[in-house]
């Protein structure tokens, strides 16, 4: 949940960021309000998926990055559905 | 297969483990299990009920072939423990504002770094937990572990996978250990790269061993941090949380 804290400092000197969290730390992003954030239906430790399940990876990666230019305000929250 | 039975009571016998005590031992003790350790926060009740659903999607998936259903169900069960344990506190607070940066420039022609609490290390660093702890130690320890955190490491865009690591105490790695790329997707990043869908990959990325019981010094070293990615030039942050 710390990368909530860094993606707030970065964004705050104006470099944007998107976080990849998983669906059981949902909360902490809810809180914690990193501007953007993709919530993935994966387990801890997993965030992308499960291993060698490249296009599941590479789905998530471009589902954050479309968010890192689609969102217009802060938080915004999206979950990953795949 | 022989039926254990003895009418004698045997008064070395251990005291019997009960369910809630056998999840316990998962959380950074005696039978420490970073995948499953979740399984603390149920109640006896709880417990029992998605140990046996565990039970049902095992039978399930060794007679359809499919693990699908229950990964989701672990998914759901770590969901379900973990959700209730997330309320604000001084360590997470909740914000009332959120830092909003606008992208200045289109994604296919952004260098993006990559930045992730999923403790990553090159295999000539060291780990984030005392060398003089195994992994395996650094787990059932996880105090004495932490007393480093949150060091920063770099990792320069073309590290070749197999030279990765991840050495996070709180999350199971095994998955890690098979592809990098489920939380560190350098390679996937290097790819996308390559194929223009973003301008490039950062020369340098980064990662520290996040943990939830000590977002203090995050915070107090985040802004240092953010510095040093604003000097790299960056045009945008991918994080990634373990």
């Amino acid at each position: 949940m710390t990368v909530g804290h860094v993606a707030r400092a970065i964004e705050s000197i104006g470099i944007p960021t998107v976080c990849v969290y998983i669906e059981a730390f949902r909360p902490d992003a809810e809180l914690l309000k990193p501007a953007r954030t993709l919530i993935t239906p994966h387990l801890m430790g997993r965030p992308l998926g499960l291993p060698h399940r490249y296009e599941q990876q590479r789905a998530v990666i471009q589902a954050a990055l479309r968010l890192l230019e689609k969102a217009d305000h802060a938080p915004t929250v999206e979950t990953f559905v795949s | 297969m022989v039926d254990r039975q003895s009418n004698t009571p045997d008064s070395s016998a251990p005291e019997p483990l009960s369910l809630t005590a056998f999840a316990a031992s998962l959380y950074h003790a005696q039978r420490a299990d970073n995948y499953f350790k979740f399984l603390k926060n149920f109640s006896e009740e709880e417990l029992a009920n998605f140990l046996q659903g565990v039970l049902r999607q095992v039978g399930d998936a060794i007679d359809d072939g499919s693990t699908e259903a229950l990964a989701r169900y672990v998914e759901q069960g770590q969901v379900a423990a973990y959700v209730p344990t997330q309320t604000a506190t001084p360590f997470r607070p909740d914000f009332p504002d959120a830092p909003f940066a606008p992208m200045r420039r289109p994604l296919r022609e952004a260098t993006v770094a990559l930045f992730s609490s999923g403790a990553i290390y090159l295999d000539d660093q060291d780990p984030y937990y005392p060398a003089e702890l195994t992994y395996e130690q650094a787990v059932r320890e996880v105090r004495k572990a932490t007393e480093r955190f949150p060091s920063l490491r770099v990792i320069p865009a073309e590290t070749p996978e197999e030279r990765l690591r991840a050495g996070h105490v709180a999350y199971d790695i095994r998955a890690a250990q098979k592809d990098i790329n489920v939380i560190f997707p350098l390679t996937r990043l290097r790819e996308l790269a390559q194929e223009e869908v973003i301008g490039a990959l950062a020369e340098r990325n980064y990662s520290y061993h996040g943990l939830t019981n000590i977002p203090r010094r995050v915070q107090e070293r985040a802004p240092q941090w953010a510095q040093m990615l604003k000097a790299d030039g960056v045009d945008a942050v991918f994080l990634t949380a373990g």
